[in-house]
């Protein structure tokens, strides 16, 4: 198993890598960003649920804290996207436009995100 | 991104495995969102917490 987690760890890098330095528009970035982090946010949900939420494994005060920072973390991609499809909408049609709003909504995200994963790592800690 | 999120994606991801993986992959050859894939990706958001 931690071969092959290795060889993931190594092609996903190098997958970012490419995606990093390849051309592509600030709108497309954002929202890969984005979509990378629902997706990661979301494996992550379902672990916690079936392999310890489910089981019984998760008391009561971890899943109320959990609950939160899910929340939190809602509120905080649903904003993100906001901003992002806003700067999608004002670009397309010729209107100006920064990056400014989208760029603290990733950085607000990012910390929500980091706070919700490590909650859902407790579970199953002594 | 930052440096961070990709340290932390990339921690998260080789714990979950493949699937997670090859859905990493998909996004990265999507250009331009449109408005569908944006509906698709607010609906995993909004997901409960303890939904299947």
């Amino acid at each position: 198993m931690k071969i092959v987690n290795k060889r993931i760890a190594m092609v996903l890098a190098v997958s970012l890598m490419l995606y990093a330095v390849a051309c592509s528009t600030f709108t497309s970035n954002a929202y890969k960003t984005l979509s990378i982090t629902t997706t990661t946010v979301d494996t992550a949900r379902q672990v916690y649920n079936n392999e310890f939420y489910n089981q019984g494994k998760v008391s009561p005060e971890l899943d109320a804290k959990v609950a939160v920072a899910y929340k939190d973390y809602q509120k905080a991609m649903n904003v993100a996207i906001s901003a992002v499809r806003t700067y999608q909408l004002m670009h397309d049609q010729g209107l100006p436009v920064t990056t400014d709003s989208v760029t603290l909504a990733l950085a607000n995200l990012s910390s929500a995100v980091t706070d919700l994963i490590t909650l859902f790592n407790k579970a199953g800690q002594p | 991104m930052s440096t961070e999120l990709i340290t932390l994606i990339l921690t998260i991801l080789v714990k979950y495995g493949p699937e997670a993986y090859m859905q990493v992959v998909t996004l990265l050859q999507k250009t331009e969102p449109t408005a569908q894939d944006w509906a698709a990706l607010t609906a995993t958001v909004n997901k409960g917490l303890h939904d299947k």
